[in-house]
């Protein structure tokens, strides 16, 4: 990296123009001024395929999964891809609130609460997929481990088992951290209500906070405490949606590279969506002093380290297949590279591995449409990757008698295109009635926070150096 | 300079002293185990492959950390980047000291031992499994981390001297490319040197395993360093109880990041239950060796995990001292395990080889790094960041 990096990195996250109050009234500003003219035909767009979900999963219910192009050997499809894929994209907002907050990285506070509010609105997506596979949906309950009149409990020792309680568990920890960490700023809007109703609304879920002493002083501990619980999960939760494949004996399922595998996926995968969100957003709301070319930068070099952990995995699995002198690992490999669903295994290898490689040049990392167009690459390629690991090892039994394709009928399709209609309304509306950047950590953070006497002299050594300031915030444990 | 610290010089009274004793001491261990080689070469074999992935993969995960270091351009780890750069820089030795495993290549190795019996499986991984493809890529992972510690090294001497901030950017353009190179090295010195012992087994996250684990050993080595430089006197007022603690904080997470990746193998070996994975297991489960298992996942994890747990025991020097050698003796211990099994499939049958080749290659490993302590100042004194990691807080 050149010496333009290390100027880049070096300069501060928050603009320094900003002082607390311009920084209020930029957040704010958004929730509080009149609806911008886009946001209609957007949400218009985004709700239509909204609806288009509603009507895949009615008519799906109404006729049976035989509307899908699901088939033996290929048992699961577009469904468990979906969920795959819409978990992962969760993952990159656990990352930047827990992981980057325990690490000190101070460039998170103007992106945590977007890409939290991303993970939320990821996790409903994905959590609708096995639901609507079951068939019989109303019977969901059967997964919760609730005794009933028939004494039927689930099966402990099945990964889908663990699979619901895992996410589940990452829902209402994310909820809770998302909701916890915008308390401040939700008393922020309250103060700043001029009607009634919205100081009425905001200040029921404001919870009475008054900014005192004690307030903080109780804020920021259950703020760490769960940054502490939500690390493990950034981790657990996709091992587990590994293990859905990885426990079983299939070639191409069965690693022992799936967990760390996986996890690194959902974070590259996560990073990708969270850049596709955000570049448009800071671009449309004028945000471009808070979510600065800081960000852009870090969010890059994270999005490239992970596509080579993920390069590295495709990697060792494709040598091992050929190492373990296995006929069926290797047909798996020949097979998965080559057969029928070769294409896709290029397509995802091109844009998980190939594509991100520009961003090892510095001064590509803070073109915002550059790196806009790479993660949508990721975002294709990221997908792909699930759709070849389920299908294409689905899809060649051990014995030919039982080979078959998997070829996705129309509603496969509206039901993705679904998915997404739900993830864009609810993050539409996340944009237009919440406060989309944590005032008040972004605050924490700025130079007008940290007033010592040797202040400037850190920004200068932080400029020639590109390091980070060493005092923080948080980061005790 | 008062405001740099103590480091602004080298070791230069304990310095020598310890690098005589360490050197008498290795060199002693080595004649020992070489004439013990002579009676019992099979023994000295596989007790020689342990000491010798011990020693390096110390060294291994220190290189790792001074690029990690640069790569992330961190600011708190200046001040202990240079006692990385004198370990990580013994790589070249890990060089020279192959050498007597290329010349026990079939005692370790049964895939390079002619045998009368036709192996199927063997046959179909020929391309992989031979000696002089062996050899090439032991020479090309060695002599690419030589390479980079030395270049790293060497860079950051020069910055002492010249005090230019141009070095600092040139580390940091090595390091992520580096990175890279470390992962692919050292997966293929995982499979080769350990993973083929066993030549029908395969595991996709064995490189990992072995990648976390000289990380691990690394920060253990290197906790223990500062702390043994602090008791002879150096280092006091620059590396402070702020950095012990992000110390003992990395240490926490990577033995969690350790039992995660033992267990990911573990697990979905046993649970898919293919007879060609769950053999390697099936070994190291036979009764004489099934106490060793208990004993990694608590020696391990479990007791470091809770002692590791609460904020006074990461910024006490004497606990983490304690941690720091009980770490590193497991980490002996689950090297061990991974490789013994191959000679002694019944039992462990601990022999004085075994001690003789970890002491020697041990102490040669302390001899080099106090060599390098002696010679360079302990922090690096041209980083411009220097004086801000010294006053770093953990608030």
């Amino acid at each position: 990296m050149s010496a333009k990096t290390t100027s880049v990195s070096g300069s501060p996250p928050v603009a320094e123009e900003h002082d607390f109050a311009a920084l209020t009234e930029i957040v704010s500003g958004i929730v509080e001024s009149k609806t911008p003219a886009w946001w209609w035909p957007a949400f218009g767009v985004a709700f239509t395929m909204l609806l288009i979900c509603g009507a895949m999963i009615t008519y799906l219910i109404a006729t049976g999964v035989g509307v899908w192009g699901l088939n033996q050997p290929v048992g699961w499809a577009f469904d468990i891809t979906n969920f795959v894929f819409w978990i992962g994209i969760g993952h990159a907002g656990t990352l930047i609130s827990a992981v980057l907050f325990l690490f000190r990285q101070h460039w998170r506070t103007a992106i945590n609460r977007s890409a939290e509010a991303m993970t939320l609105i990821a996790v409903m997506c994905a959590g609708m997929f096995p639901l609507i596979h079951l068939g019989r949906a109303w019977l969901f309950w059967f997964l919760i481990p609730v005794p009933n009149a028939n004494a039927i409990w689930p099966n402990f020792r099945s990964p889908l088992f663990w699979d619901f309680a895992a996410v589940s568990t990452y829902g209402t920890v994310s909820l809770l951290f998302w909701y916890t960490g915008m308390i401040p700023d939700l008393a922020t809007l309250r103060d700043r209500a001029t009607t009634p109703i919205k100081q009425w609304l905001f200040g029921i879920f404001a919870l009475g906070w008054r900014g005192s002493a004690r307030h903080w002083r109780h804020y920021e501990m259950a703020y760490m405490i769960l940054a502490g619980l939500a690390t493990p999960l950034v981790l657990s939760v996709h091992s587990i949606v590994s293990m859905d494949f990885a426990m079983a004996n299939l070639p191409g399922w069965h690693s022992t590279i799936f967990p760390p595998y996986f996890v690194a996926g959902a974070i590259f995968s996560g990073f990708a969506m969270v850049i596709t969100l955000l570049v448009p957003a800071r671009e449309l709301f004028g945000l471009k002093s808070v979510i600065t070319d800081h960000h852009l930068n870090s969010m890059c070099k994270i999005l490239l380290t992970t596509s080579l952990i993920v390069g590295y995995a495709y990697g060792v699995e494709a040598f091992t297949s050929w190492y373990s002198g296995s006929e069926f690992e290797r047909y798996g490999a020949a097979n998965r590279a080559f057969g029928f669903y070769g294409w896709a295994y290029w397509l995802t290898v091109v844009c998980n591995v190939f594509i991100p490689q520009i961003l090892w040049k510095s001064s590509y990392r803070i073109r915002p449409w550059l790196i806009f167009t790479v993660s949508i690459f990721v975002n294709i390629g990221m997908w792909f990757e699930r759709f070849v690991i389920i299908v294409s090892s689905l899809h060649r039994d051990f014995l030919p008698s039982s080979w078959g394709v998997f070829i996705p009928t129309w509603v496969d399709m509206l039901q993705l295109l679904g998915s997404f209609g739900l993830f864009l309304t609810m993050f539409l509306l996340f944009l237009r009635f919440l406060p989309m950047i944590a005032m008040s950590e972004v605050k924490g953070i700025s130079p007008l926070a940290h007033p010592h006497p040797h202040a400037q002299a850190h920004v200068v050594d932080e400029r020639s150096t590109g390091g980070r300031r060493g005092e923080s915030k948080g980061g005790r444990s | 300079m008062s405001d740099l610290g103590s480091g602004n010089r080298a070791a230069e009274t304990t310095g020598p002293k310890a690098t005589r004793i360490a050197t008498v001491i290795a060199v002693l261990a080595a004649a020992a185990s070489l004439a013990g080689g002579a009676f019992d070469p099979d023994r000295f074999a596989f007790s020689y492959l342990v000491a010798y992935t011990f020693a390096t993969s110390i060294a291994l995960g220190a290189l790792f950390w001074v690029m990690a270091h640069h790569a992330s351009s961190a600011v708190w780890s200046v001040v202990v980047r240079r006692l990385l750069e004198n370990t990580a820089r013994t790589l070249r030795w890990a060089v020279l000291s192959f050498a007597p495993i290329i010349f026990l290549i079939p005692r370790l190795y049964a895939w390079a031992r002619p045998s009368s019996t036709v192996d199927r499986v063997l046959e179909l991984k020929r391309g992989w499994l031979n000696t002089p493809r062996f050899l090439i890529a032991a020479l090309v992972c060695l002599g690419s981390w030589a390479i980079l510690a030395e270049l790293l090294a060497r860079l950051s001497i020069e910055q002492d001297r010249t005090k230019n901030p141009d070095l600092t950017r040139r580390m940091r353009a090595i390091s992520p490319p580096g990175l890279v190179l470390l992962g692919i090295t050292t997966t293929i010195a995982a499979f080769d040197w350990l993973m083929s012992l066993d030549y029908h087994w395969y595991s996709t996250i064995f490189g990992v395993y072995f990648w976390i684990q000289s990380i691990l050993a690394a920060l253990a080595a290197l906790t223990l360093l500062i702390l043994a430089l602090q008791a002879a006197g150096y280092l006091r007022d620059s590396v402070t109880k702020e950095h012990l603690h992000d110390l003992g904080k990395l240490t926490f997470g990577f033995v969690i990041f350790w039992a995660y990746v033992a267990f990911s193998q573990y697990f979905l070996i046993w649970y898919a239950n293919l007879p060609e994975e769950t053999a390697w297991y099936l070994n190291r489960r036979v009764p004489g060796w099934n106490g060793w298992n208990y004993l990694l996942i608590f020696g391990h994890f479990v007791i470091p995990f809770f002692v590791l747990t609460p904020r006074t025991t990461k910024r006490s020097p004497a606990t983490m001292a304690g941690v720091a050698v009980w770490l590193l003796a497991f980490h002996y211990l689950d090297l061990y395990w991974m490789v013994m099994p191959n000679l002694t499939p019944v039992a462990p049958a601990i022999s004085w080889l075994d001690v003789s080749t970890a002491v020697a290659l041990g102490a040669g490993l302390v001899a080099l790094v106090c060599r390098g302590c002696e010679r360079s100042p302990l922090t690096p004194q041209g980083d411009p960041a220097l004086a801000e990691s010294i006053a770093f807080k953990n608030t």
